[in-house]
């Protein structure tokens, strides 16, 4: 069959070697369990817990603050310890409630549907909804709202996104080989919510085993599974959508602008567990890799789990290592500490030596192109970034710097090593700031 | 030689009228307002007015749509001659200085991270909640130096930026720089201020700085114009900035600074600063003490002799 | 914490591929062409090649120290203006006027622009076309090649003298070793006059008088090539530029053989191919998207046929280069593609249809 790709973007090194074959691993929930109220895209959830309660594993502990917003749900058995900030993913602290685990693993009632396929779709969006179920490939965005458009705009397409174009990431793959009828079922549900006639999972070549996977689980359904070109972002929404359907998402749209829905293959999974189980999303499976990591693998871990336990279970010193990285090499965050919890939208945690991460300063930009070639929103990063640099945000807006999706394709490509990204970060941050101004 | 010489004086004699009646023909009206007050702008162009530039706020001032008042840096002095130029009266206000609320040197409230990257504290500030302890703390990359119009701003040998209040306007252009909002607009006259805008309590404050402030409300005991606000203690500019040095030596953290006997160059990052600071406080404390306990002793000896009275007369 | 982690915005890994990996490459890529050179021409060649990148590193080093910038020689910008500038140059010149060229190539060409890739004309060009017009003597006296490599320190070492005539170290006879260029003699009297040269053979082992980059077409092709290979350079500039100059050159040819020469002497003669594979080609002074290097490439090539065949002066490259260098921001601001979102792809056309 034909592969199928984007334009622009870039060929990095994949490192997924290490991690790719390991099948997934539980990790126990530590002693305390800290869990974020705000892991989404949205308004935070409001904490329905107090300190002292006792709560149950799969117990609602944060209601949806809006409708964009999403549940949160503890993913232990035990006691509410605190109601506090605690250091988050992004390095400040976040309201958290703190769980003093009693590993007695006790299960709230949880009830699935026996037959999806004869529910109406309010109900199946409202269990999604009450689930907590946000985009696990890391944008956390609350999943029931992109189920949600408005009557204008009709959907015919789901894609899951099963790419995984990120570098040193192999969580979605194992999802996709371990949980293959999961998946297909989880599209099949989150198709008849929004009455698409067509199903597409879009996997890079470099997951054979997976594309194996997934095709015996689609055999009976029309379903496309569809080989990708190894290309990072593959993975983004708009390159998915121009790689399989050759259509291009409006500048400033979103894919339901041109009839599709992209989900991620792990939300496909959540859903399944959710409506067929009624299991609310408190666990995600994280992969753990990088040059620092001994004993890297992918892993089933409950959410609220310090990024610390993870890296202790997985045999890392973090005093001998140069970066830490939640997310993937290209598009994920790096931290100062192991405090953090894994949330919903940590798909890797990535630690590195510090010889892998030495630091060079850039030098003058000579106007080799790569940057441009490598940009799939076909922008000049290049000049977005000096229009940044010279505080010139309006010339920046005017360069189209709000069409930016940060994938860091440039600046990886950028053989000055000039932090295009963050500058054009700036930009957008300043942009941003001057709209609301002007309101 | 003749004739070439008189065409180009006729050539050039033909151009010159052309020119003039040019000139009359589409002359363009200026208002003889914005002229005048074009020549009187201070011609820096900070946008501290709120418009795009001085010749945006003299247009605004002709319309009538900006106040006499607006321009920080030009001051009561502008303000007074727009008032001529315009025709109304204008009220003097307090001239106001930018502060840069924070004394956490890199000394006093280290580095958690090692950061690369921009050199642009917006910027550093969403890496990772920015590279130092106190993520309220000034962090030194200097984006409001590059903003100030004025060459007001400096970095000090700690990882700080100070303001010299001689040269700051008030033209506020740092203050919307900063992503900390760690710098303030302050009387010029206030020689008393709280050099910390970390609201967190004591304990979270006290593990990423030593100089920050706890909420004790030790300086609130020694004036009214201090007050504290969640755990931070906050000066009441606009009630009056009369505060007594014993504020700052009170303060168990060193986190007031009092202008009148110390440089804010060299607050903190000075040794010999702190030494004499310290020094003082040490007195001034013993000397409170002594004072409270002999004012204990005087009330206990009058409560004594009451008592004694009391006995007698029983 | 013992140790701080080190933290940067995303992304957090990086190509490998470095400004001064790129420099050196197209440094390594031309060296076989400047062996050649001293083979063919000894000691003179050797002598210029050598004092211009020495030149070219020390102006770079002394702009850097006087305009405070930090040390920018390891990114070897400095070096490959210098070894493209000797390039141009005819062998023997004398040190001071390549210490001249080099100047203009580093100081008036790149720093007072504010350094790398602020330049808006090619350097090394810039550098050569003021010497050609400053020193034209000097630059078009020609060193026949000996072919056998014992110029080196055998009896043939000759060099400018004082005054900038070329004189043979041995007899003192002025001119008696040089030659004009084929160009030359094309210009001045027709295809005729070179009708004679064995054009594949002597054009492309490179045993004819030129500068020293002019002569080995084989070598230097090569070493574009290899470019190509380790993706360097796109094939745009070079493969338009050379199919400009081949298609004006076989059109005037079939129109009058006994005026113009064939095409295959003109893409091999002069410098055509170190032009299009390396002069053009340069990041700084050339278009960003590969629509823009096709207009450049086959501007370069039309303007390097029309000085050749109709101007003034026997060779055009250089010119050439430069006056599309001129031409480099409106090529990149009317080839800009529009940004994603704005074109519809399959969707425009349905509904067209429609």
């Amino acid at each position: 069959m034909r592969v199928q790709t984007f334009k622009g973007g870039i060929h990095p090194n994949y490192n997924k070697s290490r991690s790719e074959k390991a099948a997934i691993e539980c990790v126990a929930a530590p002693k305390e369990i800290i869990i974020p109220l705000s892991q989404h895209i949205g308004a935070p959830a409001k904490a329905c817990v107090e300190k002292g309660d006792m709560v149950q594993k799969g117990q609602v502990i944060g209601e949806a603050g809006g409708f964009v917003s999403a549940p949160v749900h503890s993913s232990v058995s035990g006691q509410v310890t605190a109601v506090e900030p605690r250091p988050g993913a992004l390095g400040v602290d976040v309201l958290c409630v703190v769980i003093a685990n009693n590993e007695q693993n006790e299960m709230a009632p949880l009830k699935g549907l026996e037959n999806w396929k004869t529910a109406d779709k309010e109900t199946l969006k409202n269990m999604i909804s009450e689930a907590g179920i946000v985009g696990m490939g890391g944008a956390t965005f609350p999943t029931h709202v992109k189920l949600s458009p408005p009557a204008a705009k009709p959907i015919d397409t789901v894609i899951l996104n099963g790419a995984e174009c990120e570098p040193y990431l192999t969580a979605d793959h194992r999802v996709m080989v371990e949980y293959a009828e999961d998946v297909v079922e989880g599209l099949q549900i989150i198709r008849k919510i929004l009455g698409a006639q067509n199903g597409y999972i879009g996997i890079e070549v470099n997951k054979p085993d997976a594309i194996a996977a997934m095709e015996t689980a689609c055999k009976g359904t029309d379903i496309k599974v569809a080989r990708l070109e190894i290309k990072y972002p593959q993975g983004g929404e708009k390159q998915l959508i121009e790689a399989l359907l050759k259509k291009e998402v409006p500048s400033g749209g979103l894919p339901m602008d041109v009839g599709v829905v992209v989900q991620n293959v792990g939300t496909a999974k959540a859903v399944y567990d959710a409506v067929t189980k009624g299991i609310p999303l408190f666990e995600r499976v994280v992969t753990v890799t990088g040059s620092a990591v001994p004993k890297p693998g992918n892993f089933m871990i409950s959410i609220g789990t310090p990024v610390s336990v993870v890296l202790a279970h997985c045999g890392v010193d973090l005093d001998t290592a140069g970066k830490l990285i939640l997310g993937g090499p290209m598009m994920g965050f790096a931290q100062y500490s192991a405090a953090p919890p894994v949330t919903k939208g940590t798909s890797g945690i990535l630690v590195f030596d510090a010889k892998d991460v030495t630091l060079v300063p850039p030098v003058a930009c000579i106007r080799c192109g790569r940057c441009l070639h490598a940009c799939p929103m076909r922008l000049v990063p290049a000049e977005i970034a000096a229009f940044s640099e010279c505080r010139m945000y309006d010339k920046a807006e005017e360069f189209d710097a709000m069409d930016c999706m940060e994938c860091g394709s440039c600046a990886h490509e950028c053989p000055s090593q000039i932090p295009l990204v963050q500058k054009i970060r700036l930009a957008k941050q300043e942009i941003m700031a001057a709209r609301r101004k002007k309101g | 030689m003749i004739t070439a010489l008189l065409v180009l004086c006729g050539v050039g004699l033909v151009m010159a009228i052309l020119l003039a009646i040019g000139r009359k023909a589409f002359a363009v009206e200026v208002d003889r307002k914005l002229e005048l007050l074009m020549d009187i702008m201070p011609g820096a162009n900070c946008g501290g007015c709120g418009f795009p530039g001085c010749s945006g706020y003299a247009n605004a001032l002709v319309q009538g749509s900006a106040s006499p008042t607006a321009c920080p840096p030009g001051g009561d002095d502008l303000a007074a001659e727009i008032g001529k130029i315009l025709g109304v009266d204008v009220e003097t206000s307090e001239p106001m200085v930018a502060l840069v609320a924070c004394a956490g040197g890199d000394d006093a409230s280290p580095k958690r991270s090692v950061y690369s990257g921009i050199s642009d504290c917006k910027a550093a500030h969403v890496v990772a909640g920015g590279f130092k302890s106190c993520t309220h703390g000034c962090l030194g990359l200097g984006s409001c130096i590059d903003v100030c119009a004025f060459d007001a701003m400096y970095k000090t040998e700690n990882g700080l930026v100070r303001v010299d209040p001689d040269k700051c306007t008030g033209c506020k252009k740092c203050v919307a720089t900063c992503p900390r909002g760690i710098i303030k607009m302050v009387p010029k006259k206030a020689t008393v201020h709280v050099l910390c805008t970390n609201p967190d309590k004591a304990k979270a404050v006290k593990a990423v700085c030593s100089v920050g402030c706890t909420g004790c409300k030790l300086c609130v005991k020694q004036s009214k114009l201090i007050k504290v606000q969640e755990a931070l203690a906050v000066v009441d500019y606009d009630s009056g900035t009369e505060i007594p040095d014993t504020a700052a030596l009170a303060c168990p953290q060193a986190a007031i600074f009092d202008s009148r006997e110390y440089a804010l160059t060299d607050w903190l990052s000075n040794k010999s600063t702190r030494d004499t600071f310290e020094k003082r406080a040490d007195e001034w404390k013993t000397a409170e003490k002594k004072r409270k306990a002999e004012a204990k002793a005087k009330a206990t000896a009058k409560a004594d002799a009451q008592k004694a009275n009391k006995g007698v007369e029983s | 914490m013992s140790k701080q982690l080190i933290v940067s915005s995303s992304p957090h890994a990086h190509s490998g591929t470095t400004t001064s990996k790129i420099m050196w490459t197209v440094f390594f890529s031309l060296v076989p062409a400047a062996a050649y050179a001293i083979y063919l021409f000894g000691l003179p060649a050797a002598t210029v090649l050598l004092s211009t990148i020495v030149f070219c590193i020390v102006f770079e080093g002394l702009t850097n120290y006087a305009m405070k910038k930090p040390v920018s020689l390891k990114d070897g910008s400095a070096a490959l203006t210098g070894l493209i500038l000797a390039l141009t140059l005819p062998p023997g010149l004398p040190v001071w006027i390549c210490g001249i060229g080099a100047f203009v190539a580093i100081v008036v060409a790149k720093s007072v622009f504010g350094g790398l890739g602020q330049n808006p004309f090619n350097p090394a060009m810039t550098g050569r076309v003021f010497l050609l017009i400053a020193f034209p003597a000097p630059l078009t006296r020609w060193l026949v090649p000996s072919g056998t490599g014992d110029t080196l320190f055998g009896k043939n070492v000759s060099a400018f003298d004082a005054a900038g005539n070329l004189v043979d170290a041995g007899s003192g006879n002025v001119d008696a070793i040089t030659a004009a260029t084929p160009l030359g003699l094309l210009g001045e009297e027709g295809a005729k006059a070179v009708s004679g040269l064995d054009t594949s053979s002597a054009f492309l082992i490179g045993n004819i008088n030129g500068s020293l980059g002019e002569t080995a077409a084989f070598i230097l092709l090569a070493g574009g090539i290899f470019l190509l290979i380790r993706k360097i350079i796109s094939w745009h500039i070079p493969v338009s530029f050379m199919a400009a100059v081949a298609v004006i050159a076989g059109l005037t040819n079939l129109a009058n053989p006994e005026q113009y020469a064939g095409a295959l002497f003109h893409l091999l003669s002069g410098g055509v191919i170190i032009g299009a594979w390396f002069m053009a080609t340069d990041y700084v002074t050339s278009p960003m998207y590969n629509k823009g290097k096709l207009i450049f490439g086959s501007g370069c090539g039309i303007l390097t046929m029309v000085i050749r065949l109709w101007a003034g002066y026997p060779e055009g490259v250089s010119f050439a280069v430069l006056l599309m260098n001129a031409c480099v921001p409106i090529i990149n601001t009317y080839t800009k593609p529009k940004k994603f979102g704005l074109q519809q792809l399959g969707e425009s056309k349905e509904a067209a249809n429609a």
